[in-house]
């Protein structure tokens, strides 16, 4: 009995210990270090469309939207002239993923138009992963045919949006001064809106008087800017849907650098108001017409910029000797400078993801866009130029739009970056142009 | 009958005392084996392929949508480049109507309990965001209210999946354990060579956009592989909470097929679990 007991004991030792020792199915884990940066190929085939007109409109869509994502650092698209599946064999029995992906294309837009009742344009998009074969996005757009512009560049900040956990930036327009040469040879400024792209250029104002440093406030209905209009450099409201101008105080000396605040209640800018022509930076309640002065320093305080949780602004100041950035809190204390680095700094703007300051800074003669973080860290310079000014962030944080005259005897012209140094390129304005600034999403 | 005479009846001779000891003894080892087998058989088990999107509108019919009249965007008019108004007027964007197909994004891959899914009331979504702004813009009337304006431009459909999502990349819930834990396999050299292979190959495979901040994202991907080398499962078991992330490991280890597994290795790394962490601040 006792040997049974042993047998029978060392056969299930046994047993146990081949458990053990092959675990039947355990999974190999394997570490990754982080992935590499590489633009997305991007297939941007054309929209279909059942009549030629739709199909005209399905092709000029994706023209846009081409056009939005060949400038964007993140994507890059796909040569059209390589795709095998047609608008309308996509239409018909959707991507055949093989064919996207021997094309190299990791995801694919398709899409198609309609006419329907009372000029109206429907479009239909539906984004792919060629390698999961799954659908990513798919939404119907209606409209006004008349705004198709449009539709293609919310088309494309949802495809950004959804390649890349960022919101984008393409439904955008860019409000900034115009500069002509009028009859009697002098340069007229006037206030012109364009959309991101250049297209639908409109000017505001005739050019009688000499405007500056125009700013959108969030909900996109108003600008703020400076104007020469009644001969003295004022700041004026304007309301975009009605077209009424209203002035924002009338302070004795320069009124200047207005900003909104994000949530559009409040401006700060620059007065000069009884101190011997000194600049001071104020803060008006927009509501109560209430102001409130933020600075004092018996030099130069001005160009503020809110943080967009808007408790901080960011400004420039020579109270450290020379121009340099600061930054303070909402109601003005607890002034700290944020740079320190050989150099003169201007013009601060405060992304609207928080994470960055872009400035101005001349060194030696050369003018520089650049970049730093709120905690004065990792200034990163993106340009350099014989003047490169006024930088102004599309709502993503992502791109820079700023005014470059590439020589004494050159013109200003209006040009974006990427913050990643990327994709420098010049806006096609239809004259010169300068003071920029970025509207709010219009989505 | 008092309790020293029942206790005196139940008296065993030793040889079934000895036998009832070793029985206890073998069926704690039994049940300990089996509890080690039934561990291993579950985690193995393929993923509750549970879809936890939500069910998809029929499409409504074209009537429903609210229109703007042309008189309201009378103002694009003059936005005619060559005539510039002389007084300020705006260009509204745009003027559309919405209308919601959908009423969620498509649910990202990610971690996701199919018994709190069920939980979730599926009509929780329904409500169409911003439709109270376009319910009375019927109106020939120009928006007077500028905050109308920008309420008038949600008009998003979103569409209805177009196919049915396959179960391979659906959203599943596995309570897996986290990296790491789990059975250990020993592995010799021979196996860290193919390692470094199949990570060579994914990594090569893995980018995404550049100038997008990923700090703090980490992933989690569990995988099965066919005999051939292809993927017959893949699944996020930790996402990073942002599908764009997520999607891309997927992309580069779809990309990297077939892995590069030796036949006679085939056994070991059938199961594989590839993962990224960032380094620690």
């Amino acid at each position: 009995m006792p040997r049974l007991h042993t047998i029978l004991s060392l056969c299930l030792f046994a047993f146990v210990a081949l458990l053990a020792a092959a675990p039947a199915h355990a999974k190999v884990h394997i570490d990754l270090s982080a992935p590499g940066a590489s633009p997305l190929p991007l297939a941007l085939p054309e929209f279909s469309g059942a009549t030629k007109q739709e199909a005209q409109y399905g092709s000029d869509i994706v023209g846009v939207i081409r056009g939005d994502f060949s400038h964007s650092t993140p994507f890059k698209v796909v040569n059209p002239s390589a795709y095998l599946q047609t608008p309308q064999q996509l239409a018909e029995s959707g991507p055949k993923f093989d064919d996207w992906r021997s094309i190299n294309a990791d995801a694919v837009l398709t899409g198609t138009v309609k006419m329907v009742e009372d000029n109206q344009i429907q479009v239909e998009f539906r984004l792919f992963d060629t390698q999961t074969e799954q659908q990513l996005v798919g939404r119907r757009y209606t409209v006004d045919v008349r705004f198709w512009r449009h539709i293609a560049h919310r088309i494309a900040d949802d495809v950004y949006q959804e390649l890349t956990g960022e919101s984008g930036y393409f439904a955008t327009r860019i409000v900034h001064i115009g500069e002509t040469t009028g009859a009697g040879g002098h340069t007229l400024k006037r206030l012109c809106v364009m959309d991101q792209d250049g297209a639908n250029y409109q000017c505001l104002t005739d050019g009688t008087s000499l405007v500056l440093t125009p700013h959108f406030n969030p909900n996109l209905q108003k600008i703020i800017y400076m104007s020469y209009a009644s001969g003295m450099p004022r700041l004026y409201l304007l309301d975009m849907p009605t077209g009424q101008q209203t002035i924002i105080g009338d302070f004795q000396g320069l009124n200047s650098t207005p900003r909104f605040s994000p949530d559009g209640s409040k401006i700060a800018m620059t007065l000069t108001q009884g101190h011997e022509g000194n600049p001071e930076i104020y803060e008006m309640d927009l509501g109560s017409r209430r102001l409130k002065r933020l600075t004092y320093w018996r030099g130069i305080d001005t160009s503020p910029s809110y943080s967009p949780d808007g408790q901080h602004i960011v400004f420039n100041s020579d109270r450290g000797g020379q121009p340099a950035l600061y930054i303070m809190d909402d109601d003005g204390s607890n002034v700290r400078r944020l740079t320190y680095n050989e150099g003169r700094y201007y013009s601060p703007a405060w992304s609207p993801r928080g994470d960055l300051i872009a400035f101005v800074k001349e060194r030696a003669g050369v003018f520089h866009i650049g970049v730093i973080d709120p905690k004065g860290n990792e200034e990163r310079l993106l340009t350099d130029g014989y003047l490169d000014d006024s930088p102004s962030w599309s709502p993503n944080g992502r791109v820079l739009v700023f005014s470059r005259q590439k020589s004494h005897s050159d013109t200003t012209r209006l040009y974006s970056i990427d913050l990643t140094g990327y994709n420098l390129r010049e806006l096609p304005t239809p004259t010169d142009a300068s003071d920029p600034a970025w509207s709010p999403l219009i989505h | 009958m008092n309790a020293a005479t029942m206790h005196h009846q139940v008296t065993r001779p030793p040889s079934l005392n000895r036998f009832l000891g070793w029985s206890f003894a073998l069926h704690v080892l039994a049940l300990i084996a089996l509890s080690i087998t039934l561990s291993n058989t579950i985690r193995v088990l393929p993923a509750p392929a549970i879809q936890v999107r939500l069910v998809g509108v029929p499409q409504p019919k074209a009537q429903t949508q609210p229109k703007f009249k042309p008189e309201e965007v009378r103002t694009q008019d003059s936005a005619a480049p060559k005539e510039p108004p002389p007084d300020m007027k705006n260009i509204p964007p745009s003027k559309a109507t919405t209308r919601l197909l959908q009423e969620e994004k498509p649910t990202p891959p990610q971690k996701e309990n199919p018994v709190e899914a069920q939980k979730r009331p599926p009509v929780l979504d329904k409500t169409p965001r911003e439709k109270k702004v376009v319910k009375n813009d019927l109106s020939a009337k120009v928006v007077k209210d500028p905050e109308d304006y920008l309420k008038a431009l949600n008009f998003v459909d979103k569409l209805e999946k177009s196919k049915p999502t396959p179960t391979k990349t659906a959203a599943v819930a596995t309570p897996n354990a986290p990296a790491g834990e789990g059975p250990q396999i020993q592995l010799n050299q021979a196996d860290e060579g193919v390692i470094s292979a199949i990570r060579q190959k994914v990594e090569e495979n893995w980018l995404i956009p550049p100038g997008l901040d990923t700090r703090g994202l980490q992933v989690t991907v569990a995988v099965s592989i066919a005999a051939d080398g292809n993927i017959t499962s893949i699944h996020i078991t930790q996402g990073s909470g942002q599908p764009y992330f997520d999607n891309s490991l997927l992309r580069a280890i779809r990309k990297a097929v077939p892995l590069p597994i030796p036949a006679d290795k085939y056994d070991k790394f059938k199961e594989l679990e590839l993962g990224f962490e960032p380094p620690a601040q």
